[in-house]
């Protein structure tokens, strides 16, 4: 057992997570956007958001541009810090310096 | 908000006809099994990861940066190469019609991909790059077309013509670098637009032709310049780190 926190600590979630907080507070990413970035198919990227949006740390915006709806998620305010806090406990069991 | 966002596409249903902009997540789907995930594995899919979303918060700046490169190289260029070395007389008309023509090359491209990024990314980044846009067009468009109406009422001649537009040209591209490197908390965007600004004065001190060479050169270097940094810095974020060694025991 690592430790770590075990809503990110999954590989596709891990990446979501990341990816998303690359991104400037506030900002989110349309779900065709991020299905293209990380290469995931629509059905696990959707799970996965899912599982981040049950434990606060995204919000899942659905609106219409026009007459075709989008769907756009972004990290919550919670999401990063337990992002910050998962890369610091990452950091401390590889010996890196936080 | 519920849980299921399936539950959320079925309450923000798509007119009848109407083909959905993306792709609809199925009832039930399991996950994909998941790799077992050890601490060196997760801190170099995060960089991974965190690379390729930074990329998509840049926006198009390496695109702009290669573009609005390749445009001052070869437009430049071309205006030094077929002006004739007497001064007073400017370049001939084909080679004003190959810059002009470049010119607006280079704001389609920027408009149409700043367009297919603004539809990928919403937020306060989105805004500000919008923004950020808008005033490079009103720039422009007021910068020139005042220096027009000064040379029309003044009648002057043809390489102080030359000089004036090369001056605000420089002056305009490099005060909104850096502008630019606030907007995008981007440092090195700032020195890029003090280099690009000093061009203002040295391209008049030098004059033409010469000036049309500093422009393409230099300007049109350091933006090409500026898209190679950026390119190895991105991929440079995406590559995995060595392990640290470890303390013998």
């Amino acid at each position: 057992m690592t430790g770590l926190d075990p809503v990110i600590h999954a590989a596709t979630r891990l990446r979501i997570v990341a990816a998303l907080n690359a991104l400037e507070p506030g900002d989110k990413v349309a779900f065709s956007a991020l299905q293209k970035m990380l290469g995931l198919t629509v059905g696990n990227l959707s799970v996965h958001l899912t599982k981040l949006e049950a434990a606060g740390y995204l919000t899942i915006d659905k609106t219409f541009e026009g007459r075709k709806p989008a769907t756009y998620a972004g990290l919550t305010a919670q999401g990063r810090a337990a992002f910050e806090q998962y890369l610091t406990d990452l950091k401390a069991l590889l010996g890196e310096t936080p | 908000m519920t849980d299921n966002p399936a539950a959320h596409q079925t309450a923000a249903e798509p007119p009848p006809g109407q083909p959905p902009s993306d792709p609809q997540p199925p009832e039930h789907h399991p996950p994909d099994p998941e790799p077992d995930l050890d601490p060196r594995l997760a801190m170099d899919l995060s960089r991974e990861a965190a690379a390729r979303g930074a990329a998509l918060g840049s926006g198009v700046g390496r695109l702009d940066l290669a573009t609005w490169g390749l445009i001052w190289l070869i437009g430049y260029g071309t205006l030094w190469i077929a002006a004739p070395d007497s001064a007073g007389e400017g370049p001939p008309a084909w080679a004003f019609v190959v810059f002009f023509g470049l010119l607006g090359l280079g704001v389609a491209v920027s408009a149409i991909a700043g367009a297919k990024h603004g539809g990928q990314l919403v937020g306060p980044s989105s805004q500000a790059g919008m923004l950020y846009g808008f005033s490079w067009a009103v720039a422009f468009a007021v910068g020139m077309s005042t220096a027009g109406i000064i040379v029309g009422r003044y009648d002057l001649s043809g390489a102080v013509v030359g000089v004036i537009y090369n001056f605000l040209a420089a002056l305009i591209t490099g005060s909104l670098y850096m502008a630019g490197s606030a907007v995008f908390k981007d440092p090195p965007m700032f020195w890029t637009g003090v280099v690009m600004v000093g061009l203002a004065p040295i391209g008049a001190l030098v004059g033409l032709p010469t000036g049309y060479l500093v422009m393409a050169l230099v300007g049109g270097g350091l933006m090409l310049g500026g898209f190679a940094l950026e390119t190895w810095r991105s991929r440079r974020a995406a590559q995995p780190r060595p392990s640290p060694r470890r303390r013998p025991t």
